[in-house]
């Protein structure tokens, strides 16, 4: 069939590509809904941190990125309740030592820059056997927790007070929410780039907002137009030969502009 | 026959920080009553109400829900809560009118379930019943301020509430959909059973539909027994208050009569 899907290396890019679209544009309703939208940005520089000490230490970085991501969201939380910041002070804070030590770490070791690039900006070529099976498990965990709480979910993101005031679990499931971002950034970071994980998380759901005529609907057109990107991104990545996570946030921005003139052409087309 | 007592708040006083909010405050609320929760702005009847269903917890004082103690007391669904309507639906979020009623049905499921069959049958009884079959798939941010009121009612009632708790709901509706209102609440609260808690500081219209009015300013004050009483009311809201009265075409004159509270900073 088509020559590119011969190659090991873009079966894996595309099959963890769809998963990645799909749980990126997922998590990303609710985020954009809870206004929490750059959390995801926070997390992966705060995983980028963890990336560093897994290539230094030689232990499986997926693994350390995923461990510095998690414990962050236990310390957000502790800092917004324990220290009294805002929540958006508390990803800072974080935001800010995950990028720190990441610095530090690669200026004392430059020998793998290289690897650091494919992490930063995405690659289709990083992506190992072991690596799809971290993926594909971890993504569907993900999308099936998110599935079983999407009612709640959209409670809270819609009114959080009222959702509290009938007895829904609002910081657990605030908790697991973060836990599942920071998940999706992880297992997004070789395929996008842990520079541009969280534009695969906004733009989609930016861009089904201009249309969509309800919540789940919204939800499923996002989903449509981030899969479409990537793998237009992941083709064009490898005629090109450009970074992936480059190439497939500049195709989610076109549909996103393309939206946007659509429904203004849309609505000037209802008023006359 | 003796009433049953749904409610009861025993000697609660609350604090934001060291501002005391509520003093020391007692009540009970019976079945099937309809009240009206008075007081000028700053009174603490948020903070009350924010009590009542849980949200705060009184630093002095306890709460009882059906008989049992606000921490042990777990059907939360058993109380509807209508929030200000401002504080809610003035964003761009996307959900129809069927998804925000629907809402109200998925603390009475629980977690991980999905709706059943019976809890979409009582959602659309529920849409059909506060007429808003029509609007069912417009996004709420579409609809005029008293048809999003009443999504909120029917949210709220979607849960099958005994008790109804009600934050200024008319804030921003205009007097045609208000009256409406009012008579749609009076037929939750007669023919549904439905014990209500209205918080309001639209005093007049408050007074033509409830059972019996609680006034809180920091404390529980006696509420007058015609609410044109001035001088009572005086004692309630202090000093400086005026009373407006605006003059409406009712029906019945004292339906027509619509009385607001202004406070004002100097002393007279």
């Amino acid at each position: 069939m088509i020559d590119i899907l011969q190659y090991g290396f873009m079966q894996r890019s595309f099959l963890a590509g769809i998963l990645i679209a799909i749980l990126c544009s997922v998590i990303g309703n609710f985020l954009v809904m809870r206004r929490l939208a750059l959390i995801g940005d926070g997390l992966a520089h705060i995983a980028f941190g963890g990336l560093t000490i897994g290539l230094v230490t030689k232990v499986y970085p997926l693994a350390t990125a995923l461990l510095a991501a998690i414990f962050s969201v236990i310390a957000i939380n502790e800092l917004k309740s324990r220290a009294k910041l805002y929540g958006d002070t508390a990803i800072g804070v974080l935001f800010s030592a995950g990028l720190s030590v990441g610095a530090v770490i690669l200026s004392m070791n430059k020998g793998f820059n290289i690897d650091i690039f494919s992490y930063l900006f995405g690659s289709l070529i990083t992506v190992t056997n072991e690596d799809i099976f971290t993926i594909l498990i971890l993504g569907i965990v993900v999308l099936a927790v998110i599935g079983l709480l999407y009612k709640e979910l959209l409670f809270i993101s819609f009114d959080e007070e009222s959702a509290k005031a009938s007895g829904i679990p609002v910081k657990v499931l605030d908790i697991v929410l973060l836990t599942a971002t920071a998940i999706t950034v992880v297992v997004s970071m070789q395929v996008v780039g842990i520079l541009l994980v969280s534009s695969l998380i906004i733009i989609p759901t930016a861009s089904a907002l201009q249309f969509a005529k309800g919540f789940k609907k919204t939800l499923v057109y996002s989903v449509i137009i981030s899969v479409i990107s990537v793998i237009a991104g992941l083709f064009l990545a490898f005629y090109l030969d450009i970074a992936a996570g480059g190439i497939i946030v500049l195709t989610t921005i076109i549909f996103f502009i393309f939206a946007v003139l659509l429904k203004k052409f849309f609505v000037s087309l209802k008023r006359e | 026959m003796k009433k049953e007592i749904i409610f009861q708040a025993k000697n609660v006083s609350f604090s934001y920080n060291n501002d005391l909010v509520i003093d020391d405050v007692s009540f009970e609320i019976y079945k099937g009553e309809f009240i009206g929760v008075i007081g000028p702005n700053g009174s603490g009847k948020t903070t009350l109400l924010k009590i009542m269903l849980g949200l705060l917890k009184p630093r002095v004082g306890s709460i009882q829900l059906f008989g049992e103690e606000s921490s042990e007391f777990k059907d939360w669904h058993k109380i509807g809560y209508v929030p200000q309507r401002l504080a809610v639906a003035d964003s761009s979020f996307p959900a129809t009118v069927e998804e925000v009623v629907s809402m109200g049905r998925f603390s009475k499921v629980g977690l991980f379930s999905r709706l059943s069959d019976k809890d979409r049958a009582i959602i659309k009884n529920t849409i059909d019943f506060f007429e808003l079959t029509a609007l069912k798939d417009k996004r709420i941010s579409e609809l005029s301020g008293g048809q999003q009121q009443k999504v909120f009612i029917a949210r709220a009632m979607a849960s099958e509430p005994l008790l109804l708790l009600l934050d200024e709901p008319t804030t921003g509706v205009d007097v045609f959909a208000e009256k409406m209102f009012y008579e749609t609440l009076s037929k939750i609260n007669k023919k549904h059973k439905v014990t209500l808690v209205l918080v309001s500081h639209d005093i007049g219209m408050v007074t033509s539909y409830v059972s019996r009015l609680i006034c809180i300013n920091r404390k529980l004050m006696t509420c007058p027994a015609h609410l044109h009483d001035v001088n009572q009311l005086r004692d309630i809201y202090g000093e400086s208050f005026k009373l407006v009265e605006h003059e409406h075409k009712g029906k019945h004159a004292h339906e027509g009569i619509h009385s607001h509270f202004e406070k004002h900073g100097g002393k007279k």
